[in-house]
């Protein structure tokens, strides 16, 4: 791009052409007052407060929209400027009700920071009379207030809500002398559109809106910010913990515009579902199960107990008796002590988290396909990106901050989105085309697509010459799976398929972004592999805004598989089968390791039935509820001999324990977490953990000490060298290197600057493997007495089984329960009603829970998320496992619903 | 003035040959002269139509004089 | 001084809707010349007959088309202005009423020329006649092949909507005019992008006022030369001059560029002012220019004199005030037009002008003080210094030339307390 040459205040400024005078003088350490202006938006212009003196210009311009132009000399500051601005000031204070005793933005103002930089006189042009308090949009929102009388009306709210949100539940309402802020017809926050991002909170200026339940709880000089990452999802978005030391809570949670990955946004569970951390119902003191009844014991206690039992079910039915469930809540750090822990201590590779439940099937595709198992690309090159497919993620619900990358994608950009997905998302509003797909047959679309772009010789043929391999085989499985075969199976009209082929095989870059979707099925591999094989088809992969990029579910299910919480790999994908691999390991951990990989997860539970697996150790995770088939699942946590819990709440999991400890939560330790785009990023202590909890690698690595294995760290610092010294693809990540912004691994050493996309020029495995796939139906099909197919999966208000969110007001009130979505053609045959009471029924089970009826889904389908525990989906999901990657089909069973009489 | 009655509105729809982004605010217009208001349900069917936000188009007609969101009661 | 009426010449001759008694008079030549001559030619006959735009701001109007006709995105939107709201300003009904025909005619030669299929013609909610008139001559238009496809057996297809105007003044702003269209408040916008980068639906969009456009098939027909014979060096043709206030005799009157004086206008044409009494200030163009003093109205009736005495030629609304009145009540009346008219967006303009109009209405019943004074002209010079649009630039000019030209007007009545 053109670099412009200007003076600002006297000193030579050179910028990208199309830059703003403001943005340019910024970048210079010269900061121009404004209080409309956000590098995420479209100028708003509303507060005039930038304007700016250019020679040769008559009067004044504002510098947050007047570009730069070659030579220009600008004057930012001077007495009549001064003075304009000062008016300006004098203005806005004329209306707004100065509090600042009692304001919650005291010390962050920017209105009473310009107020006292200009000594403007806030009775000068009168005081505001006090308007009479009537009910506004936010009166009865437990997330949000907002006080008209405080609002300098500059639109920052509503401009974010509808250019980076694109909510659209924020306008101006009224006319001049009843201007303020409004939903449609001023109905409440929560009944509108609104996704309570709580962006608009932070974008205020003043006090006008303001985070509710933070009100009286600490201003800005009472408060200590800790930069650390969300707990909540895969983006890992970086957020300000906002710590009132003298209450030990925290107060609200902010995030700094330019921040990496999320530019200062979050969705409502990182902004408003902090409450969980100063819970009553923590744990607070190790728990041990006597007589079916649970009592307190102190630490000692309870480590010798469980070193004791699990000493003696090893010596007695030997070490693959006892299984691990690691998990993606916890840091690198815990899960790499973790797993030295069962392999080191214990001697067994049974060790397994949730990633199996969600992206093993991603795991063993792309290993297969190009030799790593992660998102190819970075979720900052969406934005760039030409084409967007978009199959089986509900992105703006699962992954709120990356759909806001596609929609800008879409919006600024003019990026064409593809949509495949039964239900009418939310993205599906951005989207050129919408493929609604029968639910498991992703397959049979992909393969469909491939077909038109080798018969219309839309295929890239360099790339595939040199840089892959098995094409011809791939090919002619292909041969007759035309768009109207795929017609038939998907009920996809064969010339939208076509159309989605030409579109994503014309762009000059195509990103593929998909989630649990296409994972969560008995042929998940084979879908992920036919993502891998279209890609590779068209070059769209080893390329910036281009891959295949599975979107992780949890906050760091990513790091739990990077570090070897999984049967089959040490820490950074090594094989434990590799003797050479496994002799680095035994030298490293002073200890000989078992030769063979070890049990799944969904294994192990069916492994105490058989009564092969006596104990189990989990630390974090909550099978009770997010396993699939539950009852199957309880009935071998109650079977089995021992069972060690550690957590930070009496989850569902831990009820059925023998031992539950007590640990810390995210916001209470230090460490790393490892985002969905291979970021690894730093997690910081911000409160005092509660008295009787413990660090969960601290825990662990006493119950190994206390079983004979040596493991002592002075903290996660000293985890992580250790992590980097044996970890290829970590070898250059150390806690100096990610304070102010994470590295994306591979960094394989200390000047490895991190990768920002995979495969470039050379494939991890070398080529890139094609492979043929078969269209495969689902394993249970709908019959005439379970008629519906039946789905599973999140929702953006709700995290894994709501142990968290749940203890969140604001959350509760717009996600209080669980519910099922039925189209409303079937809902009116079954006589059912929005709000109803209904059953649902499979062939594991039944749950009662509340109807939505929609138009959102197709006819025929169900919809339902798992988060809840009165109405817990996965009574009724299938445990039927993908051959390869053993991953539940969450998405797909036969079921029953009727009216609760 | 007649009272808001949705079929009477189907028939402005009808008349204006469908409701368009391009035609939207003159037909909010007619919609205003034939009810003295522009009442939510009409806003959500327009919403619907023209793909633009109820909220957009509420905030919009609350910044025009002679547009009315609600039935004023002449007390 | 005599009235030279180029645009107003048909006014009151043919029926309204009678297209035949158009065009027995010489009308739609332009039309079929400019078809025959294609977009480009237009544009260039524009550009130099050196037509400035009548709706206040005096853009040019060849260089605006050929901005909007030089983007490459379509589709292209033109929109005429016809919400004459501002005070003092009535010249554009006498066209829409009395020479529809001629108005429709420039409007479908703007729409050629720069490539627009869409046009609007947006008018002020008071005239409910001018609007059913205007209702009726688009379904005679269509009939008679003038909207619609292929408009005079050419390829050149077009349509016009008429849109009611919503009864506030800032919707004659063409960015808040756009806006209500679009459906969104109405309020102005910030420039750069233009209207006729991203306008209307974020497209390319023309706004011209109605006298700008019914000079277009003037030019057109009589050709360049003979248009440019008229007016001043820079500023050729007519222009139409409504003349009110304190006057005997109020009206539009056409009058050729540089024709006379003020003061022969007010004289000549409004015979003097109502009580005789001598004049004391005058509004040259419309409500939001600065007052000129006696002294000042021997300028010629042209933008550069009535610059250089101090004010602007505007949409050419001349508001006659004669001694006798207070200057504190013709800033008074002003503000309590503008004082509601602010679409509230930028901050000087939306808090300045309500806090000017309670100032003066203190300053008014005898409880000002010279503060207030001093407070008048801080608000006026920051939204004249700080605003987005032309109101928020423009309605503290009359208030801050009261100040200046007639102080001891607000002395009197700070005084008498
Ligand atoms: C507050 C305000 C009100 C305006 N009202 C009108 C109006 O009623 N009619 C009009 O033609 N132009 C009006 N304008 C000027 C328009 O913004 C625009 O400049 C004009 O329509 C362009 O047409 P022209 O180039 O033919 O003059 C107004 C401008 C402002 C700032
Ligand atoms: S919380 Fe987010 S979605 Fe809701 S109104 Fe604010 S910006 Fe919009
Ligand atoms: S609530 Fe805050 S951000 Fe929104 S308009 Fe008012 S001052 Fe601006
Ligand atoms: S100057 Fe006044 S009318 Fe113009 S944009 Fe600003 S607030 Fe609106
Ligand atoms: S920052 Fe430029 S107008 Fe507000």
């Amino acid at each position: 791009m053109k670099e412009v040459c200007l003076t600002i205040d006297g000193r030579e400024v050179t910028v990208p052409e199309g830059t703003m005078i403001l943005e340019a003088a910024k970048s210079v350490g010269i900061d121009i007052p404004n209080l409309c202006y956000d590098s995420r938006l479209k100028p708003a212009g509303t507060c005039r407060m930038c304007v700016v003196q250019i020679e040769g210009r008559p009067g004044l311009t504002i510098s947050c929209n007047t570009p730069v132009a070659e030579g220009m000399e600008v004057c930012t500051d001077n007495d009549e400027i001064a003075a304009i601005r000062k008016t300006v000031l004098e203005l806005l204070l004329s209306e707004h009700r100065v509090a600042c005793t009692s304001c919650d933005k005291d010390g962050a103002c920017k209105l009473q920071d310009y107020a006292y930089r200009y000594q403007a006189n806030e009775g000068r042009f009168g005081l505001p009379e006090r308007r009479p308090v009537k009910p506004n949009y936010a009166t009865n929102n437990k997330a949000i207030l907002y006080d008209p009388d405080r609002c300098i009306l500059c639109g920052l709210c509503i401009n974010y809500c509808e250019e980076v949100q694109k909510a659209e539940a924020l306008t101006f309402g009224g006319r001049l002398g009843q201007l303020e802020v409004s939903t449609a017809f001023g109905i409440d926050l929560q009944e509108s559109s609104c996704v309570l991002c709580g962006g608009c909170v932070e974008i205020c200026p003043t006090g006008a809106m303001l985070d509710r339940a933070a009100i009286g709880k600490g201003r800005e000089k009472d408060l200590t910010r800790t930069r650390t990452t969300c707990a909540y999802c895969g983006v890992g978005c970086q957020i300000d913990l906002n710590v009132n030391l003298k209450t030990n809570k925290i107060v609200r949670v902010t995030s700094e515009v330019g921040c990496i990955p999320n530019d200062g946004n979050l969705c409502v569970k990182g902004r408003f579902a902090m409450d969980f951390v100063a819970s009553e119902k923590r744990l607070a003191s190790p728990l041990i199960k006597r007589n079916g009844e649970f009592e307190k014991a102190t630490w000692d206690e309870a480590i010798n107990f469980i070193a004791e039992r699990l000493t003696k079910i090893k010596t007695q039915n030997g070490p693959d008796s006892i299984a691990g469930l690691s998990s993606a809540k916890c840091t690198n750090e815990d899960n790499y002590i973790f797993q030295k822990f069962i392999r080191a201590s214990i001697g067994t590779n049974n060790v397994d988290h949730c990633a199996r439940l969600c992206h093993a099937s991603t795991v063993a595709g792309l290993v297969r396909a190009f030799g790593s198992g992660a998102m190819t690309n970075s979720i900052d090159e969406l934005k760039n990106a030409a084409c967007i497919f978009v199959i089986g993620s509900n992105t703006s619900e699962a992954h709120p901050v990356i759909a806001l990358n596609i929609k800008e994608a879409v919006a600024k950009n003019g990026a064409k989105l593809i949509v495949a997905d039964p239900r009418q998302i939310d993205l599906v509003r951005f989207a050129e085309l919408h493929l609604p797909q029968k639910p498991g047959t992703d397959v049979a679309l992909i393969n469909a697509m491939m077909n038109v772009i080798i018969s219309e010789k839309l295929l890239d043929s360099d790339f595939i010459n040199e840089r892959t391999e098995g094409f011809d085989a791939m090919a002619e499985a292909l041969k007759d799976f035309t768009p109207e075969k795929a017609e038939e199976i998907t009920t996809v009209p064969a010339e939208k398929i076509r159309q989605a082929a030409r579109i994503y095989a014309g762009a000059l870059t195509a990103s593929i972004v998909y989630s649990m979707g296409i994972t969560q099925h008995t042929t998940g591999t084979d879908n992920v592999l036919s993502l891998a094989n279209l890609s590779m088809l068209t070059g769209n992969v080893g390329k910036e805004s281009t891959g295949v990029n599975p979107l992780r579910g949890q906050n760091n299910v990513q790091g739990a598989c990077d570090l070897g919480a999984l049967p089959n790999v040490y820490p950074g994908y090594q094989s434990v089968e590799d003797p050479q691999i496994r002799a680095k390991f035994e030298k490293a951990w002073a200890k000989e390791l078992p030769p063979n990989k070890g049990l799944t997860v969904v294994e192990f539970f069916h492994a105490v039935e058989t009564g092969d697996i006596k104990a189990i150790y989990i630390m974090g995770e909550n099978p009770a509820l997010s396993d699939p088939n539950l009852n199957r699942t309880r009935k071998a946590l109650e079977m089995v001999d021992f069972l060690v819990v550690q957590d930070i709440f009496l989850s569902e999991t831990a009820q059925y324990a023998d031992v539950v400890l007590p640990s810390f939560c995210f916001a209470e330790k230090d460490g790393t977490f490892t985002n969905t785009e291979r970021r690894v990023q730093r997690v910081r202590k911000a409160v005092t953990p509660p008295a009787g909890a413990r660090n969960d690698w601290e825990i662990v690595c006493e119950v190994a000490t206390k079983m004979g294995y040596q493991m002592q760290y002075d903290g996660a610092e000293t985890i992580m060298n250790e992590i980097a010294s044996i970890t290829p693809i970590y070898g250059g990540i150390s806690f100096d290197r990610i304070d102010s912004v994470g590295l994306q691994w591979p960094c394989t050493d200390k000047d490895h600057p991190g990768t920002k996309y995979l495969h470039k020029e050379k494939f991890t495995r070398g080529m890139g493997k094609f492979h043929p796939v078969e269209f495969k139906a689902p394993a249970e099909s709908t019959d005439a007495k379970f008629p519906f197919v039946l789905s599973t999966g999140r929702q953006l208000y709700q995290f894994h089984t709501g142990t968290m969110t749940r203890k969140s007001a604001a959350i509760n009130q717009v996600s209080p329960t669980g519910y099922v979505e039925i189209h409303i053609e079937d809902a009116g045959k079954l006589g059912i009603a929005d709000g109803d009471s209904v059953e649902v029924v499979t062939r594991r089970g039944r749950v009662s829970t509340l109807a939505k009826v929609t138009r959102s889904i197709e006819s025929g389908w169900l919809f339902m998320p798992f988060h809840f525990r009165e109405g817990p989906a996965n009574m009724l999901t299938i445990d039927a496992l993908d051959p390869l990657a053993k991953i539940p089909e969450y998405k797909v069973c036969a079921a029953a619903i009727k009216k609760n009489s | 003035m007649q009272k808001f009655k949705m079929e009477t509105y189907q028939n402005l729809v009808k008349d204006v040959g469908g409701v368009t982004a391009e035609n939207l605010f003159m037909f909010l217009g007619k919609v205003q002269e034939a009810f003295g208001y522009v009442p939510r349900e009409v806003v959500r069917d327009v919403a619907a139509r023209t793909g633009f936000s109820e909220t957009r188009i509420y905030g919009a007609l609350t910044s025009y004089r002679d547009f009315k969101v609600r039935l004023e009661c002449d007390d | 001084m005599k009235e030279t009426k180029l645009l107003t010449r048909r006014v009151g001759k043919y029926e309204p809707l009678d297209l035949k008694g158009y065009e027995a008079d010489g009308g739609l030549v332009a039309l079929k010349r400019a078809l025959a001559m294609g977009p480009e030619s237009v544009i260039e006959e524009i550009k130099r007959a050196g037509l400035v735009g009548r709706g206040g701001a005096g853009f040019p109007t060849g260089p605006k088309w050929a901005m909007a006709a030089g983007e490459e995105q379509g589709p292209k939107y033109f929109i005429c202005n016809a919400e004459e709201g501002e005070l003092g300003t009535f010249k554009d009904k006498v066209l829409l009423d009395g020479d529809p025909w001629m108005v429709l005619e420039g409007i479908l030669i703007a729409a050629y020329a720069i490539g627009a299929k869409q046009t609007y013609i947006y008018i002020n909610g008071e005239y409910e006649q001018t609007i059913q008139l205007w209702e009726k001559l688009v379904v005679e238009a269509r009939k008679a092949g003038f909207l619609g496809d292929g408009i005079l057996g050419s390829k050149f297809s077009v349509n016009l909507q008429v849109v009611k105007g919503k009864g506030l003044y800032i919707t004659g702003e063409e960015f808040a005019l756009i806006s209500s269209l679009e459906t969104r408040r109405a309020a102005s916008r910030l420039k750069p992008p233009y209207p006729t980068q991203k306008g209307l639906f974020g497209r390319p969009t023309v706004v011209n006022n109605v006298e700008t456009i019914a000079n277009v098939p003037v030019i057109l027909a009589n050709g360049v030369e003979a248009y440019r014979k008229l007016g001043v060096e820079g500023e050729p043709g007519t222009r139409l001059f409504s003349l009110s206030g304190a006057v005997k005799e109020s009206g539009v009157y056409e009058l050729e560029v540089g024709s006379g004086t003020l003061t022969e206008f007010i004289d000549e044409f409004g015979r003097g002012t109502s009580s005789g009494r001598p004049v004391k200030a005058v509004q040259p163009g419309g409500g939001t220019s600065a007052l000129l003093a006696r002294a000042s109205l021997g300028c010629k009736l042209t933008t550069q004199a009535i610059r250089q005495a101090g004010s602007e030629i505007g949409t050419a609304g001349v508001i006659v005030y004669e001694e006798g009145s207070s200057a504190v009540d013709i800033v008074k009346g002003l503000l309590k037009f503008y004082g509601s008219e602010s679409c509230g967006r930028c901050a000087p303009c939306r808090i300045g002008v309500v806090r000017m109009r309670e100032i003066i209405e203190k300053v008014f019943q005898g409880e000002g003080t010279t503060e207030d004074l001093e407070q008048l002209r801080q608000i006026g010079k920051a939204c004249v210094a700080a605003s987005t649009c032309g109101m928020g630039q423009a309605f503290p000019l009359p208030v801050l030339s009261a100040l200046e030209l007639f102080p001891q007007d607000f002395e009197a009545v700070i005084e008498n307390r």
